[in-house]
């Protein structure tokens, strides 16, 4: 392995020596978001745990290791990552999973990646090895750059390996369905909010009216008994699991057929990063509301008076899920700060990468 | 001071800040000041020039690009209650006290968030939510002073984050203005913002990298019961023991809480709390939620604590014992004021199966040191707070009690962990990050310093040390009491 991270260190100092860029990739399945014409340094042989602790709740990983073969190691021992990362399809790395950020279905319950970043060990555009963060959950030595990391989309650097926030998988799982309005089933989710129920995921499918599917997650008598409790809110019927867990898979690899990309290309698929306690979106046609209302997805057509509408004040957040996906969420565009944050932002960037050989993407 | 034209620039700095914010919001007399000379480690003073309160935005703009003119740092001060020197003054400086600002301008329970003013105080995010049965997690044990400004500043935790996660976890939205006077707004309301994820740098720059102004937090649903586990164990292996079989088992407490004999003898004699004063070691172990979720785990964490050696163990079966059993925890630092003139707690965090050989080593140290110390820490997530008791008006105590610190933290460097935990670097472990970080780590650092802070005004010296000092204090660890100002002042 040492001698790979010669050959990232060699690549990247020749790079800055020669005015280059490079773009890192893992499995590549990801590139669709952020396609990049530089010559790519490839990190899918970079792979392996390094340490995995059990009993202290993390786990340590090269970049290039499999998602799949990660999750399949934290189940052996009862654990998992409990953001629940958005993949696509089978493949994906971990390093792909960290550079992207996006959380998946169980987003609002256990918050975002980077909350479980703890530490991170990094190649920047100059070559040099550094390490930030550590193993431990509570670390407030220097400031906090491991997790910078989570979203930067490789643009800060090479990630050779991260350490990772695991804890033990729910004890027991239950999805609950209900037939519903989308108007209903957002207010239904304000009230929801200040109750302790152990609300892991949820998801609206439908139009004005559709399907409400709410996963519990926690010991069998806390599930039990939050279902009690929802039952006198709403006529829930209990979904079989296999059936629940197709469908949150469906989410969490980006397979379910509302997000599946049309025959001809030409309507894009629109991400609302919003509020999540945002009002039914003026919009037609099929939508998948994921987070408790933060994520909506939908295909259409928006001219840009149509869309400012439909971003509530929040034009940061809404764009479609594309191959500007990852420049457009790197450029901050849309925000009400474009000066400011993009100053800090570049800065930043300079810091690690001075001689843009990642900024290609 | 004794510098003339220091005396001037003073004069005018002081009535540019009065035409700010009023003759009454701008203190300069030393009487007035000295108020403001350490945070909550009082080793470490320093009497400003001025302490200005703004109340507003506004007024912090104006009082910043004063400063930015005339190159004046700029200390940022919530309730004073760190424990690393972080708000220890800069005596060119200006102290800017955030403790007026402190109105909730917001709370949407529907929304479950919180937009606060920075000079809000932790408790009062709480009391505040608990009618709409919503809380606020993070509850370090200042909580009923500490501001969620400085919370913010110091990424602050408490004895529930293994469950409920540091400051870091529960802030949305950062706004702040930086030293070119602009707002800042870092985060929001939507679960993703556009940009590099900027707000894990701000949060915990101890003020460093700007003034925050404005924090959005979310609230959680509070919980509607809770029950505590006290267990007493005959040696601190077992109890160390005992708390890894807890996390590898599928529990994650809402508390896990070590004392050790010290700490349990001490807290015992001041507040009755209950404890067994002949165990080597006792574990708080705290459930929380709906009631079934709190008995099926009480039941659980029982099964452990008595597979893995605790000799003896209590439940909570009321509110009132309950509150009773943590009023021990949350009364080991005044206990320890009570059975020593001073005490230096420490803030290390290792990991967790490392926590009995750094006791070990910390026993070791005591006779090396020929100074008391008692153990108190959040076993949840390895972050110790060891109570070095001493007494200032010996000759040479403080200086050893220093060196004690500084040999803690660098076994705990050594053993895998983090010098500080939740208290900060501050100016106090300034020495110690050396050893933590290479050079090019730390100049990372000042590089992203000067990113949000190209003057360095901003609470400038603090949090990271320069190049020069570590080549100067790093290389030779034992000179600590070369270090040690002769006219130290303590409490």
């Amino acid at each position: 392995m040492d001698g790979l991270v010669r050959d990232f260190t060699d690549r990247i100092r020749e790079a800055e020596a020669g005015g280059g860029t490079l773009g890192i990739q893992g499995h590549g399945s990801r590139s669709f978001l952020c396609p990049s014409t530089a010559p790519i340094l490839s990190t899918r042989h970079y792979q392996g745990v390094v340490t995995y602790e059990p009993e202290e709740l993390f786990i340590t990983v090269r970049a290039g290791t499999p998602l799949h073969e990660l999750e399949d190691i934290l189940d052996s021992k009862g654990q998992y990552l409990a953001f629940e990362p958005l993949r696509f399809g089978a493949g994906g790395t971990v390093g792909g999973m960290v550079a992207a950020g996006l959380s998946g279905p169980r987003r609002m319950r256990s918050g975002p990646i980077r909350d479980y970043i703890l530490g991170i060990r990094i190649l920047d555009g100059l070559g040099r090895e550094l390490r930030f963060g550590g193993t431990v959950i509570k670390n407030v030595a220097g400031y906090d750059v491991s997790r910078l990391f989570g979203g930067s989309w490789g643009r800060l650097g090479l990630i050779l390996d991260v350490t990772l926030k695991v804890l033990p998988k729910p004890r027991s799982s239950l999805t609950l369905v209900v037939d519903i309005e989308q108007e209903k089933a957002l207010n239904w989710f304000k009230r929801a909010r200040s109750q302790p129920w152990p609300l892991g995921a949820s998801l609206f499918q439908g139009h004005t009216a559709g399907q409400l599917a709410l996963r519990l997650e926690a010991g069998p008598e806390a599930v039990k008994e939050a279902f009690l409790a929802i039952s006198k809110e709403l006529p829930v019927k209990m979904m079989a699991p296999e059936e629940a867990e197709g469908l949150w898979r469906s989410l969490s690899t980006h397979r379910h057929a509302a997000l599946q990309p049309d025959k001809e290309q030409a309507v894009p698929l629109w991400r609302f990063s919003l509020p999540p306690g945002v009002e039914p979106l003026a919009i037609t046609g099929e939508l998948l509301i994921e987070w408790h209302g933060g994520l909506r997805w939908w295909r259409g057509l928006l001219d840009p008076e149509a869309l400012e509408a439909l971003t509530h004040g929040h034009p940061g957040g809404v764009m479609p899920f594309d191959a500007h996906f990852a420049s457009r969420n790197l450029s901050g565009q849309g925000t009400h700060q474009d000066k400011v944050r993009g100053r800090l932002d570049d800065g930043v960037l300079k810091v690690f990468d001075p001689f843009a050989v990642f900024s290609s993407g | 001071m004794n510098d003339p034209a220091d005396m001037i620039d003073a004069e005018g700095l002081i009535e540019a800040l009065v035409e700010i914010v009023g003759p009454e919001w701008v203190l300069y007399d030393p009487e007035e000041t000295r108020a403001y000379a350490s945070d909550a480690l009082s080793a470490y003073r320093e009497i400003p020039r001025v302490v200005v309160l703004p109340n507003g935005e506004e007024e912090i703009v104006a009082i910043v690009n004063i400063c930015q003119q005339r190159q004046i740092p700029i200390v940022p001060r919530g309730a004073g209650t760190g424990l690393s020197g972080g708000a220890r003054p800069i005596r060119e400086g200006v102290v800017l006290s955030l403790a007026r600002m402190n109105r909730i301008l917001a709370l949407d329970p529907e929304a479950a968030i919180a937009i606060l003013e920075p000079g809000v105080r932790n408790l009062a995010i709480s009391e505040a939510a608990s009618p709409h049965g919503l809380f606020y997690a993070p509850d370090p044990s200042s909580q009923i002073a500490c501001t969620i400004g400085g919370n913010v500043n110091e990424n602050a935790g408490g004895v529930h984050c293994l469950k409920y996660g540091l400051t870091l976890h529960n802030v949305l939205q950062v706004r702040g203005i930086l030293s070119s006077g602009e707002v800042f707004e870092c985060g929001g309301q939507t679960p993703d913002s556009p940009g590099l994820d900027l707000l894990p740098l701000l949060i915990g720059s101890e003020g460093m990298l700007m003034i925050v102004t404005e924090v959005t937090v979310r609230l959680l649903p509070r919980p509607t019961h809770a029950k505590v586990v006290m267990a007493s164990f005959d040696s601190i292996e077992t109890c160390a023991h005992a708390v890894a079989a807890i996390i590898s088992s599928s529990l994650i407490p809402a508390g896990l809480e070590m004392m050790d004999q010290a700490a349990t003898r001490a807290v015992e004699d001041y507040v009755h709390a209950g404890y067994d004063c002949e165990a080597a070691a006792i574990l708080l172990v705290e459930s929380d939620g709906s009631k079934t979720e709190v008995d099926e785990e009480i039941a659980e964490i029982k099964e452990i604590l008595l597979l893995n050696g605790s000799r003896s163990l209590v439940v909570s079966e009321t509110e009132e014992e309950r509150q009773r059993i943590w009023s021990g925890r949350k009364n080991a630092f005044p206990a320890a004021g009570r059975v020593a003139p001073e005490y230096y707690c420490m803030d290390g965090t290792v990991p967790r199966r490392q926590m009995a050989p750094l006791l070990a080593h910390i026993a070791q140290l005591e006779k090396h040191y020929r100074l008391r110390c008692m153990n108190v820490f959040h076993a949840g997530d390895g972050n110790m707070h060891p109570l070095i008791l001493f007494d200032g008006k010996i000759m040479g105590e403080w200086a050893r009690a220093e060196a004690f610190g500084n040999a803690i933290l660098e076994k705990c460097i050594e053993l895998g962990g983090t010098v500080t935990g939740e208290h900060g670097v501050g100016v106090e472990k300034l020495d110690s990050l050396c050893l933590q970080f290479t050079d090019a780590e730390r100049e990372v650092f000042h590089a992203l310093k000067k990113v949000f802070d190209p003057l360095r005004i901003l609470n400038p010296d603090k949090g990271i040390p320069s190049l020069r000092r570590c080549v100067e204090h790093g290389r030779k660890r034992v000179d600590a009491q070369k270090r040690l100002p002769t006219n130290l002042e303590h409490f």
